[in-house]
């Protein structure tokens, strides 16, 4: 996979399946990111820390939505941006919200903090290469429509969906026709999502599929999780 | 490649098209809220006249105050945290261009047609609580640490019925694309009649004033305004800040004003649409921003009137109608739209 993705690197302008601006956008993130990852240990001020964790996690968020999944985005943003940061920021105003550096912030654990963060490193990387060991990557757009009415009266059509059709002019709107998936899936993106019954592929429905077939035990285990944690907090918080 | 009366724009012309369109989508309405009900009605709710002098009935106040901002001194607290300072007003701002890029404004005018549509919005109009925990932290000031905190408290504990508001809608047009809701508001019925459409305010009665609420307390408008309380906080985190970066917080706090007003137009009340006229024809993509223009300040006069009428909630209060109140009732309109919409 990787030698592939070498011999792709090495001749990009006679390659049509390698996306120039994409991998610039990427690295330009990723660049981003390990600047704030590494200043985000190595500052002395708390709060200045949570905000570079911020841009990192923002980071993570945009390389989501660069791959084309604006659903994991979204939630990166809304889960660890809107509730976990600012319970941070939070916290630290709270406590502490000192200007300038904080010498208590120093630590003695740095030698400790590397050799996990090396380990961590070392099995995600492995785990990463095991799971696509030998997957070519697969380029261009997923199939659009899954599933179409076969029957449908000509007047129910939307404007765009009849016009896209030169086998419909002149017939009546009470005619009775069929719209194959092959046809379907030969229109233009916005026209297809107008066509009745047509199912589109997208990354919420996989999503959404497999947390409630595949996924649906770990799923309810983590809710639980979640709630077991809810009442925790409660019965620590009440006064008596 | 997309293509305007046969002529191919190549993409950076698209992307200068968006981000004109982006601007223009957020200040024009910013602008006229600022005036129509800023200046204008509040001056009328209180039996005064209002700015006079600045060119015709005083409409060209606005320009007077965005001019004046702009000569004042970008003044920096001694003790302030430089870069956090003044990082802290483009970040509010930022979430409120991130909020327009999902509005649809026509059949084939948007910016963004996100499959996940509301959920993003809801997502990215989370990121200015950072940005007003950054102002109220970096400017070594009581007032602005204890404003920005109130904020921070307010603005989480309204999140969840503004999102549990939404939900009704999303299970209702059964997707999160906002174009895909506007066009289930078009083609839907109400017990066979479809004259006017099922534009969700009909049936999503609660969750649209759930919604209001919410969006009004995420807004920091009075009677929500305890982290700008003026009596208390002389202007909470804002309290530091004076000339242009005052200025975009102002413009912040209008722009979204304007934007959420749009979401909830989307949401609740058609989006673009208007009823009596195919939705596929291609004239919405001219008459869409003028009628979504229309709902907006609709929803926003709602908005404005709560604002000039009614006075500040205490801090108790506040967390008791968020938790108390809000969040059982839309739990409540999520079971009870669930069920409607299984049985039906």
């Amino acid at each position: 996979m990787i030698a592939a993705l070498v011999a792709q690197a090495a001749n990009p302008l006679t390659s049509s399946e390698f996306d120039i601006p994409e991998n610039i956008a990427f690295a330009i993130i990723a660049g981003l990111m390990l600047f704030s990852a590494i200043k985000m240990v190595t500052t002395g001020n708390v709060m200045h820390a949570a905000l570079y964790l911020v841009i990192v996690l923002a980071g993570v968020s945009a390389l989501f939505i660069l791959l084309g999944s604006d659903f994991v985005g979204a939630t990166q943003i809304m889960v660890y941006i809107g509730a976990i940061i600012v319970l941070f920021l939070f916290g630290i105003m709270l406590t502490r919200a000192q200007m300038g550096d904080d010498d208590s912030v120093e630590s003695e654990r740095r030698t400790m903090g590397a050799i996990v963060g090396l380990l961590l490193m070392v099995v995600m990387g492995y785990a990463l290469v095991d799971g696509f060991r030998n997957e070519e990557l697969v380029f261009g757009e997923p199939e659009q429509v899954r599933y179409v009415v076969t029957e449908v009266a000509l007047g129910d059509l939307p404007t765009p969906v009849r016009d896209a059709f030169d086998r419909f002019d002149g017939l009546p709107d009470s005619t009775m026709v069929e719209l194959s998936e092959a046809e379907v899936e030969g229109l233009p993106i916005e026209v297809a999502r107008r066509v009745p019954g047509a199912e589109l592929f997208g990354n919420n429905k996989e999503i959404a599929d497999s947390i409630f077939s595949q996924y649906i035990v770990a799923f309810e285990a983590v809710s639980v999780l979640l709630l077991a944690a809810l009442i925790g907090a409660v019965v620590v918080a009440r006064k008596e | 490649m997309i293509s305007i009366l046969s002529v191919e724009i190549p993409y950076w012309g698209q992307t200068t098209f968006r981000v004109l369109g982006g601007l223009a989508a957020v200040l024009l309405p910013a602008g006229a809220l600022v005036y129509i009900y800023l200046f204008k009605l509040m001056s009328f709710v209180q039996s005064r006249l209002g700015p006079m002098e600045a060119g015709p009935a005083g409409s060209l106040q606005l320009l007077a105050e965005v001019g004046k901002a702009f000569q004042k001194e970008d003044i920096f607290p001694r003790k302030a945290d430089k870069l956090v300072f003044a990082a802290a007003p483009f970040v509010v701002l930022m979430s409120t261009f991130l909020l327009i890029l999902v509005v649809p404004f026509g059949p084939d005018a948007w910016f963004v047609n996100l499959d996940t549509g509301i959920f993003f919005a809801l997502a990215v109009s989370s990121v200015s609580v950072i940005g007003i925990l950054m102002a109220g932290w970096a400017s070594a000031s009581k007032y602005s640490l204890l404003g920005g905190l109130r904020a921070a408290g307010q603005l989480i504990a309204y999140e969840l019925p503004l999102v549990l508001a939404v939900m009704g809608v999303v299970i209702q047009a059964g997707t999160l694309n906002m174009q895909e809701i506007v066009y289930a508001q078009a083609e839907g019925e109400i017990f066979g009649i479809s004259g006017i459409g099922n534009p969700f305010i009909i049936t999503q009665f609660i969750g649209f004033a759930i919604f209001l609420i919410a969006m009004q307390a995420e807004l920091t408008q009075p009677p929500f305004d305890m982290p700008v309380a003026e009596s208390e906080l002389v202007s909470g985190y804002m309290t530091e800040y004076s000339g242009i970066r005052f200025l975009l917080f102002f413009i912040g706090e209008f722009a979204t004003a304007g934007v959420f007003s749009m979401i909830a137009s989307v949401l609740f009340l058609g989006g673009w649409w208007v009823p009596g006229l195919d939705p596929d024809s291609n004239l919405f993509n001219i008459l869409g921003p003028a009628v979504l223009f229309g709902k907006v300040m609709l929803v926003t006069f709602l908005i404005f009137w709560f604002r000039f009428t009614y006075p500040r909630f205490r801090e108790d209060q506040l967390q008791k109608l968020a938790w108390k109140v809000l969040i059982p009732l839309s739990l409540v309109n999520i079971v009870a739209t669930g069920i409607l919409k299984v049985v039906f």
